[in-house]
């Protein structure tokens, strides 16, 4: 293995060797790191062939793209999942591609921001403690405690934890420049965790690496995929079963 | 964490301030900034994109490394990562279609493991074998 691991995944041996660890002969600390429950299990609904999402003009790609389509429940990060990163951004980024040349002539004016968390706070400006938000965002989602046992109570604490943040960004955060693109990733998270603890309130069960501590049992009702979504209300449903086979 | 940019390699191209996902670098004066180290989450992507091999990512990703920049020259690290993937040169990275042959790797890791396992289980001594 030691040669051949350099040639086919080059990214593995540097920093071993940077650190003058001898990868096959020595022993190192390990550490599991939390990725959540989200890699490869969730991400932007992709809604037809070109990876069109419900906004016109956005198109998802890779890891921002749900891929249950392609793969199921399975994560990882090659095979499949490298096959989807590579085949999605090439098939969004030719739609995009082809619906800006239609709208060449068409574009008039500057771009008009929609979103406002962080651009168009809805009380007066105070500053954010973003390190603050994304400490608790990392606590509540990669936590061992928060990650592998799951429970009603937990997740409800953590709902309105989150939900309290998230008010506290679109009620008064604001920045412009790369403090915004800051503010904007903090915001993201914040939305994204409330999604992902939206989704497992609503499974009252235990499935794959979703472990509910007071609903340990797989329930064969519950065998669909939840779609979540909402930003000052978030929202849980079952992907409707019509949907759920054709992709089958 | 990066840790060191030759000023005398670096030909002031500044991508890798703009190919950073967290915003570490800022452009600089002829050589780019490093402008918020607690924000590196080592992911190595500025030396891939550094042409000129004027980058070193130390390897800890929580604590920030001085390093001796004349042993690092010496090393032969610098730019390694992105010869190793062809980043620039796709054409000299044929050894990447040997990929295929990591699944029987990765079972043959499993079986040494299982090996070094019942061994334990049996009472023997570990080996690294």
């Amino acid at each position: 293995m030691p040669p051949i691991l350099k040639d086919i995944q080059p990214f593995t041996p540097p920093p071993f060797v940077r650190k003058g660890v001898d990868l096959f002969r020595d022993r190192w600390p390990i550490k599991l790191f939390g990725e959540g429950t989200i890699r490869g299990n969730g991400g932007l609904r992709i809604l037809d062939e070109n990876c069109g999402t419900n906004v016109a003009g956005l198109y998802a790609a890779g890891d921002a793209a749900t891929r249950e389509l392609a793969t199921g429940a399975v994560s990882g990060g090659g095979a499949v999942n490298s096959a989807w990163a590579l085949t999605s951004g090439q098939i969004a980024g030719a739609a995009a591609a082809r619906r800006s040349l239609a709208l060449r002539d068409k574009m008039v004016g500057a771009a008009r921001a929609v979103g406002s968390a962080g651009i168009a706070p809805a009380s007066d400006e105070r500053s954010i403690d973003r390190k603050a938000i994304e400490a608790d965002v990392d606590h509540h989602m990669n936590s061992y405690q928060h990650s592998l046992w799951r429970s009603r109570t937990q997740l409800g604490d953590t709902l309105a934890l989150l939900d309290t943040h998230w008010r506290m960004i679109g009620d008064h955060g604001w920045a412009q420049g790369s403090r915004l693109v800051a503010l904007r990733e903090t915001a993201a998270l914040t939305a994204t965790a409330r999604w992902c603890t939206a989704a497992a309130l609503a499974r009252n069960e235990s499935r794959g690496i979703h472990v509910r501590v007071d609903a340990p049992a797989l329930d064969p009702a519950c065998g669909v995929r939840l779609l979540t979504g909402g930003l000052d209300r978030v929202w849980t449903r079952p992907e409707r079963r019509a949907y759920a086979e054709a992709a089958e | 964490m990066i840790a060191h940019i030759f000023e005398d390699l670096c030909n002031g191209c500044h991508r890798c301030v703009a190919v950073c996902p967290t915003h570490v670098l800022d452009v600089g004066d002829g050589t780019p900034v490093i402008a918020r180290l607690d924000q590196c989450q080592t992911c190595y992507m500025c030396e891939l994109y550094c042409e000129a091999d004027a980058l070193y990512v130390g390897p800890d990703a929580h604590v920030a490394e001085s390093v001796d920049p004349q042993a690092i020259r010496a090393s032969g690290h610098l730019g390694r990562i992105r010869r190793d993937h062809g980043w620039d040169r796709p054409d000299e990275a044929g050894h990447l279609d040997r990929y295929r042959l990591l699944g029987p790797l990765l079972q043959e890791g499993g079986e040494t493991a299982a090996r070094r396992y019942r061994t334990l289980a049996a009472g023997g001594t570990d080996t690294a074998d």
